[in-house]
């Protein structure tokens, strides 16, 4: 209640704020201080364009400031930047806007999920969404909740699925225009997936697509009986959109139960594939499936990573993937076609690819009575951790696991290859005391040529990885693992050029974003988030 | 405030005597109209200007979407007379001069020894290093009282207003 004088302050002033359109959205390389969706652009390429860090300065960067999060949970989220405000996620579902120069406080939104929430592998958040000044978060009672950027108050709350019913959300949404996209997880529990578009302004659906098809669709005979119903093929990562086609792509989790295909007989189809979906309508354009009928718990939920490469000879609009069970892709994103395939770390399962790019099952290699041996581990070669693109160096960068396997049997949780099994554990917050030989698993931050899915170099850890990956225009790349170290490698010979000792576990993707032309890096460890700058 | 030892249901029973109290009848001394109230609020009022209510307004005062639930009559009738009163800690007005002489003012979300965050007049998250600007403290609320410019029953018309403010409006 203030004087009309005041009044027409504040809407000339309005029209002074830079409101996040979607135009800026999709062209996120434009404001590279700025770091505007998950894997910073809809293309999820985890790619900074600033250049302030190098190689030959990396060895100078200084912690600038430490949030520490009011959570005992995994910090798995990645924070979102819009001029100089810093955005993140304390888990499971409180929001936070920070000062991203100091790290100081605006505001805290928080968010009780309901009791009936669950989730299998922690009450785990990775991100949020913006559009103009809206903010978007999924929870782990599956509502999906819009929040003002300014004031951190609640606009609109969604429910997307029923908790009871063991649907959650834990990834960040993506953004497509006027609309707020989310998946469901839930897919060790029995849910029917689900991927579902949501009108920015009211919350309102717009569409939703079934991860597993119903009685009279396409898909629906691959599924014995009524399996369909439970069959899991949850959505538990964002996904990317290419505007050219107006398509959206999204990773798709195992069919359920797990370990157990005898009562889904079939391919199982949506499950562990990446479905193009119109982005207006939710209507299937093509997918591809990476594991038909998966006994393995290998999870296809990893971040679709689009690029305009060129592809043995011709340019080509690809999307690259490695996959948790063991083999990575290049795949056309205009049509679906396979390109390429193969192995990149120790894989048993399957021996080669048809013409179609069907991975062709090893015999005998499915869970039975007395135990098999099954190559790469339930968890993966890699997990849902972001990889990275650089165009710069035009190399594909994932962090993952070498040396890895699991023993399923019929009807029981598969069980860790070796004697010390805490070798192949989830992420925790804490650091763990660790006794493995190199044989018994380790992980790697591996750099493979797209054209040829060979690797170009690659830094070894001692211990496993549940870090992501980021590299920037002057090719440093960040990553960190669950030895609780933050480094920097040269993003083309793989050479450490720094570390810092972070004291708890990394399970989040880098990022960066700048402030005042001063750029600042990011990784979440252990309940904290860390800032670095040059001094 | 000291932990207590009070059972569930005689806390219950205390926060519904508290809301209770929160329910009272108004205080002044006129019947008002919220109808009424609600055109005053977003007309000659310009309570707008500053305040949101279900996602209409600016945001540098408090959201007023629930203040029904949470004052008493008598507290919005002060708050539209004496509106610097009383003022919440999390409402209270801050101002910078940065070096370059800028003034800043806004509602004060954070501070600390060296550091202050505000959301400014332009609605735009600020931060500033204390120790790099030119002057910086606490400023009285820049609400003006109705006293003079409403009358009697136009004031019982916007608290009248303010009390039916319950909750958020479907979007």
């Amino acid at each position: 209640m203030m004087a009309r004088a005041l009044l027409l302050v504040l809407v000339a002033a309005a029209s002074l704020h830079a409101q996040v359109g979607f135009d800026r959205i999709l062209q996120a390389e434009r404001e590279p201080q700025n770091w505007l969706s998950y894997s910073g652009t809809v293309f999820n390429q985890r790619y900074s364009p600033l250049n302030e860090i190098t190689p030959a300065n990396v060895k100078d960067l200084r912690l600038q400031w430490v949030w520490q999060s009011r959570s005992l949970e995994k910090f798995e989220a990645t924070a979102l930047v819009v001029d100089g405000v810093l955005y993140t996620v304390q888990a499971p579902n409180d929001v936070v806007a920070l000062d991203a120069a100091t790290g100081r406080v605006y505001w805290t939104f928080a968010y009780q999920p309901a009791p009936e929430a669950r989730t299998c592998c922690g009450r785990v958040n990775r991100g949020l969404a913006i559009l103009g000044d809206t903010l978007f978060m999924g929870t782990i009672d599956a509502h999906l909740l819009a929040i003002d950027a300014r004031s951190g108050q609640l606009i609109w709350d969604t429910t997307v699925a029923s908790a009871a019913q063991r649907y959650s959300i834990t990834h960040a949404p993506l953004v497509v225009k006027d609309k707020v996209i989310v998946g469901t997880a839930g897919g060790d529990m029995g849910i029917r997936g689900l991927i579902a578009a949501f009108d920015v302004k009211t919350g309102k659906q717009a569409w939703r697509f079934h991860t597993i098809p119903g009685p009279g669709e396409a898909g629906n005979d691959t599924w014995s009986g009524n399996s369909w119903m439970t069959g899991g093929a949850g959505v538990w990562n964002s996904g990317a959109y290419d505007p050219e086609t107006n398509l959206t792509f999204w990773g798709t989790g195992n069919p359920a139960p797990d370990w157990d295909g005898r009562q889904r007989l079939g391919d199982n189809l949506y499950s562990d594939s990446v479905v193009a979906l119109d982005a207006d309508t939710g209507t299937l354009r093509w997918h591809y499936q990476f594991t038909p009928h998966d006994e393995l718990d290998y999870d296809s939920t990893q971040v679709p990573v689009l690029a305009d490469i060129t592809f043995q000879g011709r340019p080509r609009k690809v999307m690259l993937w490695a996959n948790r069970n063991g083999l990575m892709y290049v795949l056309d994103r205009v049509s679906g076609a396979f390109l390429l395939g193969k192995p990149y770390v120790k894989v048993n399962w399957m021996d080669g690819f048809d013409h179609k790019g069907r991975p062709q099952r090893v015999p005998g290699k499915v869970p039975t009575p007395e135990g098999t041996l099954i190559q790469p581990h339930v968890h993966g070669a890699t997990n849902w951790a972001p990889p990275s693109f650089s165009p710069t160096t035009g190399l594909f960068y994932v962090a993952h696991w070498e040396n890895t396997g699991t023993i399923v049997t019929e009807g029981l949780s598969p069980r860790p290859v070796g004697i010390n099994t805490r070798q192949t554990t989830m992420g925790q917050v804490n650091l763990q005391p660790f006794f493995n030989t190199e044989d018994e698993a380790y992980g790697v931050v591996r750099a493979y040529d797209p054209n040829t899915l060979d690797p170009k170099w690659e830094y070894r850890m001692s211990d496993i990885t549940w870090g992501g990956v980021l590299t920037t225009a002057s090719d440093v790349l960040f990553s960190g693992g669950k030895e609780g170290y933050f480094f920097a490698l040269d993003a083309r010979t793989g050479q450490l050029l720094w570390k810092a000792s972070v004291g708890g576990q990394v399970n989040a993707g880098p990022m960066s974003y700048a402030v005042n032309g001063k750029q600042y890096v990011t990784i979440a460890a252990g309940s904290a988030l860390f800032a670095y700058a040059l001094p | 405030m000291p932990p207590t030892t009070v059972s569930e249901v005689q806390a219950a029973k205390i926060v519904a005597y508290l809301r209770s109290v929160a329910e009272s009848r108004r205080s002044v001394a006129v019947a008002g109209d919220a109808g009424r109230g609600k055109s005053l609020f977003e007309g000659r009022g310009q309570c707008a200007t500053c305040h949101r209510v279900h996602g209409s307004g600016a945001r540098l005062g408090p959201d007023l979407s629930r203040v029904g639930q949470l004052r008493r009559t008598i507290e919005l009738e002060q708050s539209v007379l004496e509106p610097g009163a009383e003022v919440l800690a999390a409402n209270r007005f801050y101002r910078v001069v940065t070096s370059d002489g800028v003034t800043v003012t806004g509602r004060l979300l954070n501070h600390d020894t060296f550091t202050v965050q505000l959301l400014d007049s332009n609605e735009q998250l600020r931060s500033f290093v204390k120790s790099e600007v030119r002057e910086h403290g606490f400023i009285a609320t820049p609400m003006p009282s109705y006293r003079r410019t409403l009358s009697a029953q136009e004031v019982a018309d916007v608290v009248s207003y303010l009390a039916s403010l319950k909750g958020r409006a479907d979007p």
